[in-house]
């Protein structure tokens, strides 16, 4: 099995990061259908974990307070790299990671991703200010920035339907 | 208790192509675990084949059509007519 270059032919970090990573041509992961299989179990625990960690660290850093913040925004700082990574992986790829539809499932789970990172931050203002007025303004912040962020991501799935629908030429 | 197939396999159960491969392979004399080791991969995998639960990759179902001495579409391509 081989991964395509990315599109534009260059080796990036991130595709010996990857290269590495996904043991293409060494036997860390058996034969392609083994392989696949170690893929789906890694995609699913990738899964559990970006919801599972954000929620644990905004639920931990109300419950902690201070001493909490630079342990749980450091835990938070290293698994969002690589998620970012991921983007980055997939769109070198010719992968279009804007939404092309909002269902239900995939709202659900815009909401519990950014959840967590807007409460993260409310709680880290509260635990480091304890004024009420500034915690506020954060959460307010928090929840206007959250819903930008859902705007401007709807704005580019429309965008992104008006260029599907335009006729394209084939790509050579 | 047999343990589920998983996520990544034949969009279509495919137990004719499945069954050809075993036919073909036991015509030619080979064990699954033989085949397994022509082709590379594991008899695990073999089985899946031939159970339908598993399409392999273009280059895999190549080698083993070649292995058995037959073409890719003889192996798969019936089933899908």
């Amino acid at each position: 099995m081989t991964t395509t270059a990315a599109s534009e032919g260059r080796t990036t970090f991130i595709d010996r990061i990857a290269r590495w990573a996904l043991d293409i041509d060494g036997d860390m992961y058996g034969d392609e259908r083994e392989r696949l299989h170690w893929y789906e179990g890694i995609a699913t625990a990738a899964a559990i974990q970006w919801l599972a960690v954000p929620w644990a660290a905004a639920v931990t850093v109300w419950i902690y307070g201070r001493p909490a913040v630079v342990p749980l925004a450091t835990v938070l700082v290293v698994m969002y790299v690589p998620c970012m990574l991921c983007q980055v992986y997939v769109q070198r790829r010719r992968v279009d990671t804007t939404p092309r539809t909002w269902s239900p499932k995939r709202i659900t789970m815009a909401l519990l991703t950014v959840l967590p990172y807007a409460l993260f931050t409310i709680g880290v203002v509260h635990a480091t200010s304890r004024d009420s007025a500034t915690t506020s303004g954060t959460a307010v912040g928090a929840l206007v920035g959250s819903a930008l962020g859902m705007a401007w991501l709807a704005i580019k799935t429309i965008q992104r339907r008006r260029r599907e629908a335009g006729a394209l030429p084939d790509a050579d | 208790m047999t343990p589920p197939s998983g996520l990544v396999q034949s969009s279509t159960h495919d137990g004719a192509a499945g069954a050809r491969i075993r036919e073909i392979r036991r015509d030619g004399g080979l064990t699954q675990q033989e085949l397994a080791a022509a082709v590379e991969v594991s008899r695990q995998t073999i089985i899946a084949m031939e159970k339908g639960d598993y399409a392999p990759s273009v280059y895999l179902a190549l080698k083993v059509a070649r292995t058995l001495g037959v073409t890719v579409e003889e192996l798969w391509g019936a089933s899908a007519s």
